[in-house]
């Protein structure tokens, strides 16, 4: 345990260890190994990286955007150059799969990809002779210092939402990462730290409650990005609002996915493995509910069972495994608790996760692909965020029917229709109350270049992340009416 | 091993890659002014450029949006072992270089198959497995 490291926060350039005397343990959840300790930085230390953003900000909100984008042009530049290293990293402390981890690594170094446009993502507008000889412009300014709440589910891409916007667009920032979850963030702060940002332009702060409710009572802070729980979300949503700042809080799911008689089963079933199993269904965009209308419930309910029973479960970092572990023996808990309480419920267990052993990882936090028939709308696994690899079957007798499970349901996060029906395709988009929406596609996530949406308790605020809404939520419109008096 | 994910496909590719070049690299420098020498060039020139490529298909082509398990690919008929191979002659060479080729044009041919779901990624391998049928042409025409 003695050559453990204790993760240091960066603060004003420099890595500083913190006095805290909390210090938890990041385990790896594929070998329930300690792989280091994370201290919960103090109400003063979140202060300090409060107040090196704000000194920063004067210089790099003044610094031109073209520069400001050349930063991020290195730092995607050491992103690919790193990119199996922290694609890795990811595997070891999160415990998905390795594939996984290279997509989660390749959407984050989009997103900063997207952000080396800003010169051009924040240009205002303007008019000549709004009035006689009067003009009118808008520019767009940045605000101050953001923050962000980072969840454990993507350690590395979630902070790069939003972080590379916040600074091009001339802001300075902080990220606060889960502290289940840290190491990963880390390692991007160690290639920020090697381009050499201006010192407290970003900042990273390592924490838990304390930290996030001193960012958010902050008066100087003018905004926060959080992912993570519904529960948790409302009250950052609440306490950023009551204290006059901008939130963007993307929060719990339960996506339902809906598989129509015309769809091609066999690679229904194949997206709906990724779906419902990737990233050990801790994703929240992960598929947890499948409307299977009748004609094609019995074979499609066949053919996931036999393609979820060929799942190889194991360590993600070992090339070929398909599903890894979740996140902690809390959340395999939480996960085996619902399988028992679906099974008291009356469903139909097809596939049984709970016994799952992975050879050489006794310790591991691993539940097999786990599907449910004969589910109800009004049962817990078919309402409640499992956040485990749980695949819940509702066979529905109509389209409408399956809109109505759907609308019942408090989450608004994302769906997914199946079909090979352009109709159907067409009026599911427009009338589902979702905000990602996918046809044939089990995964609706969207790129950096469109906002990652969510409606209903799935989201909380008006602009949201990444896109059009992610250069918006960080700059302030600021108008300017000109006029100029002849021989001035 | 189960290449059971397209990143193990390509990441398999990738070793079987390091050591195609390496014997490619070692003997093209060897051999000495024929037409093998020539051909041994174009596709040492070829070989880098494949590794480049399925590098960077590693890196950007492996889509959270769509990452399906794949089965029933098994790297053991793929793999090289060119230790023992025998190198003594200009002829044994280019067997081998044969050799090395088919299994080439295999493994593409199979892993374009098991990635349909990418489409751009198993044309790709499409690709490769053709040029890699090329390049047995070549070879068995030299003179």
């Amino acid at each position: 345990m003695t050559n453990i490291p204790i993760l240091k926060n960066y603060i004003n350039g420099e890595w500083i260890k913190s006095d805290s005397t909390d210090i938890r343990e990041v385990l790896n959840p594929a070998t329930g190994e300690v792989i280091a300790k994370v201290p919960m930085s103090t109400v003063k230390e979140t202060e300090e990286a409060i107040k090196a953003a704000d000194k920063a900000f004067a210089r790099w909100r003044r610094t031109i955007p073209v520069t400001r984008a050349r930063y991020l042009f290195d730092l995607k530049a050491l992103m690919e150059s790193r990119f199996e290293e922290l694609a890795r990293q990811v595997v070891i402390e999160n415990g998905k799969v390795i594939d996984e981890a290279r997509g989660e690594i390749r959407r984050g170094i989009e997103n900063v990809e997207l952000a080396t446009g800003i010169p051009s993502l924040m240009m205002g507008y303007n008019a000549e002779d709004v009035a006689v000889e009067i003009d009118e412009m808008v520019v767009r300014q940045p605000m101050g210092v953001f923050f962000c709440l980072a969840p454990f589910n993507f350690p590395s891409m979630v902070p790069l939402w939003f972080l590379p916007n916040a600074v091009a667009t001339g802001n300075t920032y902080i990220v606060k990462p889960s502290p289940i979850a840290p190491i990963s963030t880390v390692k991007l702060f160690e290639l920020i730290d090697e381009i050499g940002f201006p010192d407290g332009v970003i900042n990273l702060v390592h924490g838990d409650i304390d930290s996030a409710n001193t960012l958010l009572d902050s008066p100087i802070t003018k905004g926060v990005s959080f992912v993570g729980s519904t529960a948790v979300g409302k009250q950052v949503y609440a306490r950023a609002a009551a204290n006059g700042k901008r939130a963007q809080v993307q929060a719990g799911a339960k996506n339902f996915l809906l598989v129509m008689p015309d769809a091609d089963l066999e690679r229904t079933a194949s997206a709906l493995m990724t779906s419902c199993y990737g990233c050990a269904g801790e994703r929240c965009l992960a598929g947890a509910v499948i409307l299977a209308m009748e004609d094609i419930h019995e074979s499609l309910v066949n053919l996931l069972v036999e393609k979820a029973k060929m799942i190889r479960v194991g360590n993600g970092l070992e090339e070929g495994i398909q599903m890894g572990p979740v996140i902690t023996a809390k959340a395999k808990a939480r996960t085996i608790d619902y399988i028992e309480q679906g099974l008291k419920e009356g469903a139909t267990l097809l596939l049984d996760g709970r016994g799952v052993k992975v050879d050489g990882h006794p310790n591991g936090f691993f539940v097999g692909p786990t599907i449910f028939d004969n589910v109800k709308p009004e049962m817990c696994i078919a309402k409640e965020e499992i956040f485990g690899p749980v695949m819940s079957v509702i066979k529905v007798k109509s389209f409408e029917k399956a809109l109505e499970i759907i609308h019942a349901n408090p989450y608004g996060n994302a769906s997914s229709i199946f079909t090979s029906s352009g109709g159907w395709a067409r009026r599911f988009g427009y009338e589902v109350q979702t905000g990602n929406v996918g046809i044939n596609i089990g995964i609706a996530a969207p790129v950096a270049h469109f906002p990652f949406s969510g409606m209903k308790n799935s989201f909380f605020g008006d602009l949201h992340g990444q896109g059009r809404d992610g250069i918006r939520f960080f700059t302030e419109d600021k108008v300017i009416i000109t006029r100029w008096f002849e021989g001035s | 091993m189960e290449l059971g994910t397209t990143g193990a496909i390509l990441s398999f590719a990738l070793e079987r890659e390091s050591e195609i070049g390496a014997f490619y690299d070692k003997y093209t420098a060897q051999i000495e002014g024929s037409n093998l020498k020539e051909s041994f060039e174009n596709i040492q020139r070829a070989q880098k450029k494949r590794e480049r490529l399925l590098t960077r298909f590693r890196r950007e082509n492996v889509t959270e949006m769509i990452l399906e398990p794949i089965h029933d690919f098994e790297s053991d008929a793929y793999e090289l072992d060119l230790t023992n191979a025998d190198t003594a002659t200009d002829d044994s060479l280019q067997r081998v270089a044969i050799m090395i080729e088919e299994s080439s044009h295999s493994f593409f041919l199979k892993a374009s198959e098991k990635t349909t779901f990418l489409p751009e990624v198993s044309e790709e391998f499409r690709n490769l497995s053709n040029k890699a049928a090329n390049n047995i042409e070549l070879l068995k025409n030299i003179q």
